[in-house]
C-alpha cells in the first residue's frame, strides 16, 4: 500500500506555485482548495459566468503543473 | 467531441468523478463487478475520510506554513505564502488530493484535446500561447508530479498501468468522465444511495440538488451507457 497522504514537499511546491498565480487564478485556487469553498459561490464572489470560471480554472491548473 | 462540453463540478465530485470513471468500467482494471463495486465504495470513504477527519494525517506540520487563509500575505524573506493551521490542514487534508484530482483531469481533458487535428492546427494558429500551455499539460504524467499524482489518487494500483491506459484512450476516459459528471447532480442527490451513496456523501461531494424522482435502476453504472 503506497502513501495516501501527499508529501510535505509536494504540498510545499503546490502552494509555492499558486501563489505565483495572477489574482482572479489564485483566488479561485484559494477559495475552492485552502477555503473548501463552493463553485456556485466562488463564480458569484468573482463574478464569473460558468464559461469563464471553467476557463480560468483550466488556465491555473496548467499554470500549476507548469510550475510545481 | 467531448472537449466542446464545458463541465463544472465541485472539487470534491471530480474526485469522486475521477475515480469512478477509472473504475467503474471492468475492462479498464479488468475487475470483477463484485471488485468494481468495492472500489467504488473504497473511493467514496476515502474522500468522506479525508473530508471528516482532518486529524488523520500523520505528516508533521510544516516548517514555514505557507498561506494565510483568507489573505494573500508577502513576507520579505523566504516563502511569500502563509496558510494558518486550518486553512493548512484543510488544504493538506483535502485540498490538495482535489486539487490534484482535478489536474489529472485537466491532463487527459488535453490529451484528448490533441488527439484533434483541426482543433490542434486552429489553436496553433489563433492562440499560440494557449497551444504551448495546453502541450505542456498533456505531458504531465511524464513529469514526476503527474505519476505522484496519479500514486496518491490510485494508491492501490500500478500507476504505470493507469498512466498507459490513459495515453492509449484518452478520449474513452475523458468521455468516461463528463458520462458520469452529467449525471452527476442528479446522482449525487439521491438520499438512498445506489453501492453507498447516502444523503450525507452527497452532501460531502457537493450536491445541492434535490431530485424527486431518483428510481431504484439508476446507480453510478449508468455513466457506462
Amino acid at each position: 500500500m503506497r502513501d495516501t497522504v501527499p508529501s510535505h514537499s509536494l504540498v510545499e511546491r503546490l502552494l509555492r506555485a499558486a501563489d505565483q498565480l495572477p489574482h482572479t487564478r489564485f483566488e479561485i485556487f484559494r477559495r475552492l482548495y485552502v477555503q473548501g469553498e463552493s463553485v456556485h459561490r466562488v463564480r458569484e464572489d468573482l463574478g464569473l459566468d460558468e464559461q469563464q470560471l471553467e476557463r480560468e480554472r483550466s488556465a491555473m491548473l496548467r499554470s500549476l503543473m507548469r510550475m510545481s | 467531441m467531448a472537449m466542446a462540453r464545458t463541465t463544472i463540478l465541485e472539487p470534491r465530485a471530480s474526485l469522486v468523478g475521477l475515480q469512478l470513471s477509472l473504475f467503474s468500467d471492468e475492462d479498464f482494471l479488468h475487475l470483477e463487478s463484485r471488485q468494481a463495486e468495492q472500489a467504488i465504495a473504497d473511493a467514496m470513504n476515502a474522500v468522506e475520510n479525508a473530508v471528516t477527519q482532518k486529524n488523520t494525517s500523520n505528516l508533521p506540520p510544516p516548517e514555514k506554513p505557507a498561506m494565510r487563509r483568507g489573505r494573500r500575505v508577502k513576507e520579505p524573506e523566504g516563502p511569500v505564502l502563509q496558510l494558518d493551521d486550518e486553512g493548512l490542514q484543510f488544504f493538506r487534508d483535502v485540498g490538495c488530493r482535489m486539487l490534484l484530482a482535478e489536474m489529472v483531469i485537466q491532463t487527459v481533458r488535453d490529451m484528448a484535446a490533441l488527439t484533434d487535428p483541426e482543433r490542434c492546427q486552429r489553436l496553433q494558429q489563433l492562440d499560440p500561447q494557449s497551444w504551448e500551455e495546453l502541450q505542456a499539460s498533456a505531458q504531465w504524467f511524464d513529469t514526476e508530479d503527474g505519476r505522484i499524482a496519479i500514486q496518491l489518487l490510485f494508491p492501490e494500483w500500478d500507476h504505470e498501468t493507469i498512466i498507459n491506459r490513459i495515453k492509449a484512450d484518452p478520449n474513452g476516459v475523458i468521455n468516461r468522465f463528463y458520462a458520469w459528471a452529467s449525471l452527476a447532480p442528479k446522482r449525487l442527490s439521491k438520499n438512498e444511495g445506489v453501492s453507498g451513496m447516502d444523503a450525507d456523501t452527497a452532501r460531502l461531494i457537493g450536491a445541492d440538488v434535490d431530485v424527486e424522482d431518483w428510481g431504484p435502476e439508476d446507480s453510478v453504472y449508468a455513466c457506462r451507457a
